[in-house]
């Protein structure tokens, strides 16, 4: 009962928080793995407030969570009528290699098993955590807890200035919170946390992306950040920059949602995000104001309202222990104050934050090459996709992590200690914080990879049983196939590469071209390690075509024939996968007829392939 | 433009491949280093129970001085901050002038006389280097 209490009461009420602002079906769906984890996160934080809220009113026991309980309760029923999942309505871009995506979600989950090794082994040997962990964190959290009365607010003293009394209270409330329901003190409880935290942002990461850029991508970006042993390590010694990583992205996804899926409730779940990054550390305060910042001045202001709705309510308490309880920070205070003009004129101080800010970036990782060197090669080798529904979330996530990286720099002009030592303790970590934000924006602007994101204006495909095409495909068709009779086809209609007509052989063709055209060495090394290529399911044949579409006539009739002994009946539907989105909806709008069923025979289609049967397309003409 | 794009897209794919095996090689090389630096001796053991027979002596809220033989505060901060981080919520100052004074000694015998060169007496000697102190009446 205890560890439910502690546990999953904040798990439950962020996750149906979310699936109430965010919509949710009635049934679980694959998305609820994302809720969940940012429904936690936001959980996490909701249930430290209410914990201070009831040290400060003095209301023993769980009473403040209940009723937040009672009231996330209550907005589900509110919204019972609204259950639908925005994210499964709409169709993915493309349906991918799934040989090359198993192999990354292999890649992924050995990863994250080798950090969970890293993870359990540090925290065994520092159950505590470390210097900032038990010196500010778990010390806090042992004043909060321990205190009767009003002597919580001893901790929060100039005479422990050293502690940081003006840092926000997310950890160590949550920590005591945890004591308090447990009866005594464990490092189970700051362990779990700090777990949840770390491997939070990398599941946040590949479930946040996979929705917005499809399964590979989303993996692509998880290993990304799993291949960060620092954000492993760091967790494992349960330092707060780890949760601050994780609201910074789950603000960055979360707003990115609500961009693409003109979500106002995803922007209410970024409001919340961020104004817990301010509840965790200082820093996200400055990441609060220069998200928002950001919004104003690249997406002129869009979703603003709800984003401030939602994170308003969070940041009252902020303000109440800013104003009421913590001490002046040793930047603003009394002794910051003394000597700052002097540290902001010292062009020095410019040159060694230069200096180590290029060092650290350097080294981040720690990885033979660097982290942040990986990520730019990959950038310009993808190259930036062309999507203007992710132009506002790139522009505002690229002008946000700039100006809290500037402002870190800030922080490290102004503050009132030895610069080099400070450079040298902390740039590590203030890099970690925005390292996800940089992962998730470089995997959200960058290409996917094998297939070119945006999708050419080309004409309907029309297809007859000598495989003769009426319009070019431009070749950016990445699975388009013919079928016979599709009412009555035999075959799996999920595995589109298995379908012999006459039409798939040259559209398959067509489609493979860009897919595995003039391979580079290394790139048929890899392919040979793994056993596939990112178009492997094609026969050697068909993957030897080169030239333009309809170019090969030979390969063409051997594609007919094929599709005769298939004994298939073309062209009466063309299953079209990653078609452009926009004009899918236009055609189930103006022929509903089109789009009678997701389902044949049984299996269900996947929700992104749609059968278009072409006799009712308009404007069509077969060859 | 399409074959680029495609050489593109593979010779990203052989990047991350190459980032999965930088970052197994460091996961390695975390755990050799991780370790090595849990091996550093320290100047004095600090354990929770050092502090347990103290603790009952002690206000249950209020401010304490502090007294060490390790340099104090700006020689060896750890040993003070785990003083704080065991006694809480008392609060220790880092200096000796408060009338209750905790001694963190690494050496036990030295508690007697680095109190009274500092104006306090010892209330009550735990055998494992940590001591009650109190001001002497001025």
């Amino acid at each position: 009962m205890k560890l439910l209490l502690i546990g999953l009461l904040p798990a439950a009420i962020g996750f149906l928080l979310t699936r109430a602002l965010g919509g949710g079906t009635r049934r679980i769906c694959r998305h609820d793995v994302f809720k969940l984890i940012i429904g936690t996160g936001i959980g996490v934080g909701l249930c430290s407030e209410c914990y201070f809220a009831g040290l400060v009113a003095s209301i023993p026991g769980p009473l403040p969570e209940l009723l937040l309980a009672v009231a996330v309760v209550i907005a589900v029923c509110l919204n019972r009528n609204k259950t639908r999942c925005r994210f499964c309505e709409r169709p993915s871009r493309a349906p991918e290699d799934r040989t090359l995506t198993r192999y990354l979600a292999a890649a992924f989950a050995f990863l994250l098993l080798l950090d969970l090794a890293i993870f359990i082994w540090v925290s065994e040997r520092n159950p505590r955590g470390g210097w900032d962990a038990w010196a500010i964190w778990n010390l806090r959290a042992h004043f909060l807890y321990r205190a009767g009365g009003s002597a919580w607010r001893d901790a929060f003293t100039e005479v422990l200035a050293w502690s940081h009394p003006d840092y926000p209270l997310l950890l160590p409330a949550f920590v005591a919170r945890g004591w308090r329901l447990l009866g005594r003190e464990s490092s189970m409880v700051p362990v779990a946390l700090a777990c949840f935290f770390t491997f939070g942002c990398a599941g946040l990461m590949a479930s946040g992306v996979t929705i917005l850029r499809g399964a590979r991508q989303g993996f692509l970006a998880g290993l990304a950040l799993a291949a960060t042993p620092f954000l492993y390590v760091q967790g494992a010694m349960q330092c707060a920059d780890v949760p601050v990583a994780f609201f910074i992205l789950a603000t960055l996804v979360s707003l990115a949602l609500a961009d693409r899926f003109n979500s106002r409730g995803f922007a209410a779940i970024a409001g919340m995000a961020a104004a817990l990054a301010g509840w965790t550390k200082n820093e996200g305060l400055l990441w609060f104001g220069a998200i928002l910042l950001a919004r104003i001045l690249m997406a002129r202001g869009r979703s603003l309202q709800p984003f401030l709705a939602g994170a308003l309510p969070v940041l009252a308490p902020v303000i109440f222990f800013k104003a009421c309880v913590a001490t002046a920070s040793d930047i603003f205070g009394s002794a910051g104050r003394a000597g700052m003009i002097a540290r902001v004129l010292d062009p020095n101080r410019y040159l060694l934050i230069a200096k180590e800010a290029f060092r650290h970036i350097r080294d981040f990782g720690p990885l033979p090459v660097s982290a942040f060197a990986i990520l730019a090669v990959y950038l310009a080798i993808a190259g930036l996709q062309r999507d203007k529904r992710d132009r506002d979330i790139l522009r505002t996530s690229t002008l946000a992590l700039s100006l809290s990286a500037v402002g870190y720099c800030l922080i490290y002009l102004l503050r009132p200690l030895d610069l080099a030592w400070l450079l040298d303790t902390s740039a590590d970590r203030l890099l970690l914080q925005i390292w996800p934000g940089i992962v998730f924006a470089v995997f959200l602007a960058s290409r996917s990879l094998t297939v070119p994101d945006v999708l050419p204006d080309f004409p309907f495909l029309a297809c007859r049983d000598d495989s003769q095409l009426e319009h070019p495909l431009d070749g950016h068709l990445q699975t388009v196939f013919c079928r016979a009779d599709w009412q009555g086809c035999p075959l799996d209609p999920a595995q589109p590469s298995l379908l012999g007509s006459s039409c798939f052989a040259t559209c398959g063709l067509v489609a493979a071209r860009p897919l595995c055209g003039a391979p580079s060495k290394i790139w048929r090394s890899i392919g040979k390690l793994i056993g596939t290529t990112a178009s492997g399911d094609l026969p050697p044949r068909r993957r030897r075509l080169r030239g333009p579409l309809a170019g090969d006539a030979a390969e063409n009739r051997g594609g007919a024939e094929s599709a005769h002994r298939d004994s298939l009946h073309p062209d009466t539907a063309i299953s079209v996968a990653a078609w452009d989105r926009s004009r899918l909806l236009y055609q189930a709008r103006q022929q509903p007829a089109s789009f009678p069923s997701r389902r044949l025979h049984g299996a269900r289609l996947p929700s992104q392939r749609i059968c278009v049967p072409v006799a009712e397309r308009p404007g069509h003409r077969l060859a | 433009m399409r074959d680029q794009n495609s050489k593109r897209a593979q010779l990203a794919n052989a990047v991350i491949l190459l980032m999965s095996t930088f970052a197994v090689c460091t996961l390695a090389g975390y755990f050799s280093l991780v370790n090595r630096d849990l091996r550093v001796p320290e100047a004095i053991v600090m354990d929770e129970a050092r502090f347990t027979g103290i603790r009952a002596l002690l206000p249950a809220r209020g401010t304490i001085g502090y007294l060490s033989d390790t340099g104090g505060i700006e020689r060896n901060p750890k040993a003070y901050y785990l003083t704080q981080y065991y006694l809480a919520p008392l609060v220790v100052a880092a200096d000796p002038d408060h009338d209750l004074v905790i001694a963190n000694f690494a050496s036990p015998s030295a508690i007697a006389t680095l109190a009274a060169a500092n104006g306090l007496t010892v209330k009550h000697d735990f055998p494992n280097g940590v001591a009650l102190l109190g001001r002497r009446a001025r």
